[in-house]
């Protein structure tokens, strides 16, 4: 594979296969998702959220000006229609490119890190990948990362982002309580799964999900189950509760599912099952929780 | 844009560590080794300089730590042999266990450095960078 995509935040772009992300942030309002092959950082995606156009050409004047005591041979570029600066930092040559997508609102900043010299053609190419990804006309906003194609409804919020080796697991909270969309990825699952999906799906379900039960497995060997939610506390919401776990042929890793959503909101589940607000993408790599907030 | 803390001024921070060449404690011995792979290793303790004279007569400091390993621990510890770098046994295990190679990296050296903690193995890094 050529490349593979990462969509974070309202953010798209297209990176190499071993550029795998060591730091992200969570805040939609300004952010950086760092990416690393395997020797030094190599790419950087910063976002800040902006009401309005910035005046880019003042903007480049400013940067360029607190630039300058740290980098040397400071020179303006444009790349594919984003302008830029490039300039040498000790052995490395840097990058920066700014784009402000109208979609999103959203100010967009992309940083490449170059050994030796400057790849302007490795620029050019990932710059034309750069792109905003808004909500679809499903009212469900993308995620792409740590092997996991996820769709969330759009007014959800990423509430928590844990990344281990063998083990990521992201939680999307709703305005509401109790809807919580959550998806998990595991590796090495030979060393620890002992047991059958179905068996490991029920356990994960705990105490809080009450009636208990099965539905019928979609194709590639998804177990699913749905239940009550029922949270331990008087003031705490009650839900519904669905679930959906499977291992991915090509990597072998499992991955798990989980919808808990109000009994009166029930716009995607459970017609179409928790497995289809996720997918699996075993070609993109995952990441080490160093870093990670 | 405004200024942020750059992330590529850490580039290359774990690189010479990715040239290390790990190698056992050759005072580490072997001690057990189970069917299933796992290994119980000895390794000879100091004695703390406190304890002397009487005290060291009333105090008995065990001679030897013992340290259990299980398969994967000690897949990774055989793999310490004074050739390979800590890059290639990050890529043996990532490939073993279908890890990226910095999930591999992550565990690989988390591990590495306890078992440097409790002595089993000894470091060799290029000063030349």
């Amino acid at each position: 594979m050529d490349r593979v995509e990462w969509v974070w935040n309202r953010i798209g772009v297209e990176l190499p296969p071993d550029w795998e992300c060591l730091q992200f942030a969570r805040d939609p309002e300004a952010g950086r998702c760092a990416f690393a092959d395997r020797r030094r950082f190599r790419f950087e995606l910063n976002w800040r959220n902006s009401p309005g156009e910035p005046d880019f050409k003042r903007m480049m004047q400013d940067y360029e000006g607190s630039l300058a005591k740290e980098w040397e041979d400071i020179r303006r570029i444009k790349c594919r229609g984003w302008p830029g600066l490039t300039g040498t930092r000790g052995e490395e040559v840097v990058s920066r490119f700014g784009a402000y997508f109208h979609e999103t609102n959203l100010l967009v900043e992309v940083v490449f890190v170059h050994e030796g010299e400057r790849d302007a053609r490795l620029e050019a190419k990932i710059l034309a990948t750069v792109r905003a990804v808004p909500p679809e006309a499903t009212g469900l906003q993308r995620w792409r990362a740590f092997g996991m194609d996820m769709r969330v409804p759009r007014e959800f919020t990423l509430g928590e982002c844990v990344v281990e080796p063998a083990r990521v697991g992201m939680r999307f909270d709703g305005p509401r309580k109790p809807d919580r969309w959550i998806f998990r990825r595991y590796g090495m699952v030979d060393s620890w799964l002992k047991t059958s999906v179905r068996d490991w799906l029920a356990a994960q379900a705990g105490e809080l999900v009450r009636n208990v039960r099965f539905k019928p497995g979609g194709a590639g060997g998804v177990e699913r189950l749905e239940g009550d939610w029922r949270p331990k506390g008087l003031l705490l919401r009650k839900g519904a509760y669905a679930a959906a776990a499977w291992r991915d042929p090509r990597d072998g890793r499992l991955y798990h599912a989980i919808c808990i959503t109000s009994r009166k909101n029930r716009r995607f589940h459970p017609e179409h099952g928790a497995d289809f607000a996720m997918k699996s993408c075993p070609a993109f790599l995952v990441v080490p929780g160093r870093g990670s907030s | 844009m405004t200024k942020r803390p750059d992330t590529a001024s850490s580039a290359g921070t774990w690189g010479a560590m990715l040239q290390a060449v790990l190698m056992p404690n050759r005072a580490a011995r072997v001690v057990r080794e189970e069917p299933d792979g796992s290994l119980t290793i000895a390794v000879p303790t100091r004695k703390p300089s406190f304890i002397r004279g009487l005290l060291s007569w009333m105090v008995r400091v065990p001679k030897e730590r013992l340290t259990v390993l299980d398969p994967m621990g000690a897949g990774i510890w055989k793999s310490c042999d004074g050739r390979r770098s800590v890059e290639e046994i990050v890529e043996k295990f990532g490939a073993f266990h279908h890890l990226s190679f910095h999930e591999s990296r992550v565990s690989v050296t988390g591990y590495v450095t306890s078992l440097l903690r409790r002595g089993l193995l000894a470091v060799a890094v290029d000063a030349s960078g």
